[in-house]
C-alpha cells in the first residue's frame, strides 16, 4: 500500500486498490484511459501535448467526450460492469475535466495518477478534492487490446 | 552574503575617481545594491573583475538553489495532477518562468536527468517550440528535441 497515495486520495484505503506500475512522467491518465501508455494527452493551447486530430483544444468536458468518441466510445449511463463492453469514466472538478479511468475486465478500474503510479481501484476511491468525481461514463465494444502507443497519424 | 547584494568600494562618487584611488582596505565597505555604476566598475577595473567573478559565482549558486527549491515545491504539489494547465499554472512553476533566460540551462539539465513537463516554461522563456509535431505528448522525445535545441544554442554542453 502507498501512504502518499492514500493521503492524496483518502477514499482509496477503504475502497481498496493496488499499485500496478512504477511512477513515470511518460504518460498521463487521459492517455492511459485511451489505451496509450507512452504519451501525455491534453488539449493545451500551446499544442505541446497530444490531442486527437480534429478535436478542438479546449479544456471542457465536451471536448474530452469527443476525444474518447474518436476511439469508438459513446456515452452510457453508468460505470456498472457489462460483459463485452469496456468503459471509461471522466472525472470533473469545478466544471473542469481532471482525470479519466478505464474499466478492467474484472469490473475494477485502472488509473494513471498524474506523474505517479498506475493503480487498480474501485471507481469511487479517487473521488475527492483533487479529481472531483466521475460525471460521464462512455462505453464501446470490448476490443480486448492492451494499451499500446498513441497513434500520431 | 545575499545574492543580490555585495560589498563594493562605493565611497567614490564616480568611476573615474574610483579608478584613480581605490579606498584603503582598512576602510569599511558599505553594503549596497548594485547599480549600473557599480556594475561598470566590476566589469572594467582589475579588482572589479575579481569581485565580479565572485559575484557571478554567488548569483549562479543562488539561482541554482532557488530553482531546485521551486522545482521541488512544484513537483510535489502537482504530482498527481494530469491537467497540463493546472500543473503549469502552479505558482512555483510560474516563478521559475519569471526567472527568465538565466534559468534555461538549469531546466535543460533537469530535462536531461529527469524529463518532466518543462515544455511550457521553455516555450514561455524562449518564445519558440522546437518539438516536432509527431513528438507531441511523448515526454522523452520532447525532452530530446529541447536538449538538442539547447546544444545548438550553447545553453548546455554537447
Amino acid at each position: 500500500m502507498n501512504p502518499e497515495l492514500e493521503a492524496v486520495f483518502p477514499g482509496l484505503a477503504n475502497a481498496g486498490y493496488a499499485v500496478t506500475s512504477p511512477e513515470t512522467t511518460g504518460y498521463n491518465c487521459i492517455a492511459w484511459a485511451a489505451g496509450a501508455g507512452d504519451c501525455w494527452w491534453w488539449p493545451d493551447l500551446n499544442e505541446s501535448f497530444f490531442w486527437p486530430d480534429g478535436i478542438e483544444r479546449r479544456e471542457t468536458l465536451e471536448m474530452f467526450v469527443r476525444a474518447f468518441a474518436v476511439l469508438g466510445y459513446s456515452e452510457c449511463g453508468t460505470g456498472d460492469f457489462e460483459t463485452g463492453r469496456e468503459k471509461v469514466a471522466i472525472f470533473v472538478r469545478n466544471g473542469l475535466p481532471t482525470h479519466a479511468a478505464r474499466q478492467l475486465a474484472d469490473g475494477s478500474w485502472t488509473s494513471k495518477c498524474g506523474a505517479g503510479h498506475d493503480i487498480a481501484h474501485a471507481l469511487d476511491g479517487l473521488n475527492g478534492e483533487l479529481y472531483g468525481q466521475p460525471v460521464v461514463f462512455m462505453a464501446r465494444q470490448s476490443s480486448m487490446m492492451e494499451p499500446t502507443s498513441t497513434s500520431h497519424d | 552574503m545575499p545574492s543580490s547584494v555585495m560589498k563594493v568600494a562605493a565611497r567614490s562618487t564616480t568611476e573615474r575617481r574610483f579608478l584613480r584611488r581605490p579606498p584603503p582596505a582598512s576602510e569599511a565597505t558599505p553594503t549596497v545594491r548594485l547599480g549600473n555604476h557599480q556594475l561598470w566598475i566590476l566589469q572594467h577595473h582589475p579588482e572589479g573583475r575579481s569581485a565580479r567573478r565572485q559575484f557571478v559565482f554567488d548569483q549562479s549558486l543562488a539561482l541554482d538553489r532557488e530553482f531546485r527549491r521551486l522545482t521541488g515545491e512544484w513537483q510535489s504539489a502537482t504530482k498527481y495532477q494530469s491537467s497540463v494547465s493546472a500543473i503549469c499554472s502552479h505558482p512555483s512553476y510560474q516563478r521559475i518562468i519569471g526567472m527568465g533566460p538565466p534559468v534555461l540551462p538549469l531546466i535543460l539539465r533537469e530535462l536531461q536527468q529527469s524529463p518532466h513537463l518543462w515544455f511550457w516554461a521553455l516555450n514561455a522563456i524562449t518564445g519558440i517550440n522546437p518539438v516536432s509535431p509527431e513528438h507531441r505528448g511523448r515526454i522523452d522525445l520532447m525532452a530530446t528535441d529541447w536538449i538538442e535545441w539547447g546544444r545548438q544554442q550553447g545553453s548546455i554542453e554537447s
